[in-house]
């Protein structure tokens, strides 16, 4: 319930009353919500203005006066292999040329068989996701199943969607194992929804994509893909300014997701130069 | 400074907060000089604010929002003890804050928050948030007008960054209050809108919050 | 990042006095924007045997400014017979930057010198058209500098010798960049001394 209030609930509403109630497979469907998003919608309070992207962007961009920095910049990445998928991310946050936090979670532990992303707006992506493992949640109590990869990105593309063209910012990948094996889906800010084996999203991606397209091979092992996503992100870390800090890197497997490691890149980047395996 | 014609919602009011999480307490700081474009409006003005569960809301940023925010919140945290008839944990809190900053997406509080108190252990806690709510877990922060100042000061002192022996250094409750003392007699002499006085507290599970005042420059 | 000229390509620069010696350091960086593309662009130049000037903003200028500033100061010291000193250098490199006033060069400079019969040590920092400052005990430019100069303050002390200047300095330094996206990728530090001078690499975070 806690959770429910502070997501922006009415408190007379099916959900609440749902938790109350005793369930039973007869009345489960009258007493808990559609997985609808006007509840949200309606605590989100709207500026003063027409037009939110352009309100927004003069905030975040005034020069002679009071400039809003949200937090920004990152690289993230998600590749499908014979075992699973593997996510790797920084751990860097900046406003401006500042880099306000190295410490960032990037990889969001929707549930124990899915991951979600952040890259864009560090708010958003936290705030989205985090609705977004509300509704799954949901889907499983109503449905006593998990809930598939192509329908958690969905409800996620359905819900950014609904703010299309108000200045959300944020390219997530939403990573899982389900009935039908691993699934990889990225999600942008505009509601777009696309499938692949690879993706690399945020400001470091292109060099994150040279190391990937290089090395990257379907039925490499799992130690192999470990240490390509490894070098991808070390190698954005080092070129792209907004990167950097410690990498973190996921293994999706059938079992659910496993925590591989959490690193310092810049160990990495003296490690390769010794070894001679990267040039910087 | 160069005005814009029409209206604009925000203004720029000084302010530097510190806080450091310690194992069994918290320390947090805030000069008590408040700015407006170079007009200093008040030498008594903290930027820390005492919640009723024991939580210290240190905001800085436009003091408008920094009020709605505490006064909102403050309500928010009545509404949950009368719900759950037991007072909200300060991690719990720092999930509030940022759903309800989320909440002004489009619109959003011009500050810069942290929030900190004892987590159920006893432990100290520190979350920084971004004005639109991204919420991170820290060992200190530093936020407001000085941080630039302040925030490699305390890189280099609590994380022992680029020593040759890293990693966190733990300090006493006495040790950190005097290292916070003495990073805004140095800040002080760098940053105009940092100034006046600083307001130390100190928060532990036994005695509860202790308030200590240290005049800095007032020029 | 990289909305404003001087933040373009990133880098920042620091001098600090102790006891008859000083020190000058900068980082590494070149970028554009967000990316990085060499770690080896230095932005500290020698004019004479105790003279240093470090010039930080747009990478054009800081070749361009250097360039200019060591074409005239090899003409003063064929002209005048006499060796260069780090006032003359400052008061050259300021008269410089001020002749373009009205289309200035995008560049802050730093100008850290020693007289090598006293030992007296010098300091200058300039803006972009050639303020003149005191000859101060620290001073700090580039993108970093907010933040080098709270732990410059901090780690600064009067009479300082060599070994506890480089310390210092690099501490300020590494420490500095670290916070800031647009500098690093290693530093050097150069520490002036009457007799010698030394240069220092320093190893700092690659990212």
């Amino acid at each position: 319930m806690a959770l429910a209030n502070v997501l922006g609930f009415n408190s007379n509403d099916g959900f609440n009353r749902s938790l109350q109630c005793k369930k039973t497979d007869a009345n489960i469907d009258e007493f808990c919500p559609k997985l609808n998003i006007d509840n949200i919608a309606n605590f989100i309070t709207l500026p003063p203005y027409a037009d939110p992207a352009k309100y927004l962007k003069m905030i975040n961009e005034n020069v002679d006066r009071v400039k809003i920095k949200f937090l920004k910049g990152t690289t993230t990445l998600a590749f499908k292999f014979r075992n699973g998928v593997i996510v790797a991310v920084d751990s860097r946050a900046t406003a401006g040329g500042f880099i306000a936090s190295g410490e960032v979670k990037k990889v969001i532990e929707i549930n124990p068989y899915l991951l979600g992303t952040m890259a864009g707006g560090a708010a958003d992506c936290a705030f989205w996701e985090r609705v977004l493992a509300r509704h799954c949640r949901i889907y499983e109590l109503r449905n006593k199943e998990k809930i598939s990869v192509a329908a958690a990105s969905k409800i996620l593309a359905n819900m950014i969607f609904e703010y299309r063209g108000m200045g959300l910012s944020m390219g997530t990948m939403i990573v899982g194992w389900d009935k039908r094996g691993p699934g990889l889906y990225m999600v942008s800010d505009d509601g777009e929804r696309i499938s692949d084996n690879l993706f690399s999203v945020g400001s470091g991606s292109i060099y994150a994509y040279s190391i990937l397209d290089a090395g990257y091979k379907y039925d490499m092992s799992t130690n192999d893909a470990i240490d390509l996503a490894r070098r991808a992100i070390v190698h954005a870390a080092h070129r792209d300014a907004a990167s950097g800090n410690i990498v973190r890197i996921y293994h999706m497997k059938e079992t659910g997701w496993e925590k591989i490691e959490e690193k310092d890149t810049n160990d990495y980047m003296y490690q390769y130069l010794e070894d001679k395996t990267m040039n910087f | 400074m160069v005005k814009e014609h029409g209206w604009y919602p925000y203004e720029f009011q000084s302010g530097t907060t510190v806080a450091v999480a310690g194992d069994d307490y918290v320390v947090v700081a805030s000069d008590t000089r408040l700015t407006e474009n170079y007009a200093i409006q008040s030498r008594t003005h903290s930027n820390v604010y005492k919640m009723h569960n024991n939580s210290l809301l240190l905001s800085t940023g436009f003091l408008g929002d920094v009020l709605t925010l505490k006064k909102t919140l403050e309500g928010r945290i009545k509404t949950y003890e009368y719900t759950h008839s037991k007072p909200i944990s300060t991690p719990a809190l720092a999930q509030m804050i940022s759903i309800m900053m989320y909440g002004r997406r489009f619109f959003p509080y011009y500050t810069n928050t942290v929030i900190t108190g004892l987590d159920t252990d006893g432990k100290g806690c520190v979350y920084a948030f971004d004005p639109v709510g991204s919420m991170t877990k820290q060992l200190y922060a530093c936020e407001g007008s000085a941080m630039p100042l302040i925030l490699p000061i305390l890189d280099a002192r609590i994380l022992g960054k680029n020593t040759s022996n890293p990693g966190h250094v733990k300090r006493t409750k006495e040790e950190t209050v005097t290292m916070i003392k003495d990073i805004y007699m140095a800040a002080c002499e760098r940053n105009v809108e940092l100034g006046d006085g600083v307001v130390i507290h100190t928060l532990t599970k036994d005695k509860g919050i202790e308030t200590d005042v240290h005049p800095l420059r007032k020029d | 990042m990289g909305d404003d000229i001087m933040s373009y390509n990133g880098g920042v620069a620091l001098a600090m006095k102790g006891k008859e010696c000083v020190a000058i350091a900068c980082d590494k960086r070149y970028g554009v924007q967000n990316r990085t593309i060499a770690t080896n662009f230095t932005k500290i130049f020698q004019y004479g045997d105790h003279c240093f000037v470090a010039l930080c903003g747009l990478a054009t200028d800081v070749q361009t400014v250097s360039e200019r500033l060591k074409f005239r100061t090899n003409l003063y010291e064929l002209r005048e017979q006499r060796k260069l000193k780090p006032i003359v250098l400052y008061n050259m490199l300021t008269n410089l930057l001020y002749e373009r006033r009205f289309g200035p060069y995008f560049v802050y400079a730093l100008v850290a010198g020693l007289d090598p019969k006293t030992g007296e040590t010098f300091v200058y920092d300039s803006d972009n058209i050639g303020a003149i400052s005191d000859n101060v005990n620290l001073a700090t430019v580039g993108t970093a500098s907010d933040f080098i100069f709270g732990l410059g303050e901090l780690f600064f002390k009067p009479n300082m010798n060599p070994d506890e200047l480089f310390e210092a300095t690099s501490q300020a330094l590494l420490n500095g960049v670290d916070r800031d996206s647009a500098s690093g990728w290693g530093a050097i530090v150069y520490v002036i001394e009457k007799d010698k001078i030394t240069l220092r690499e320093l190893k700092g975070r690659q990212d």
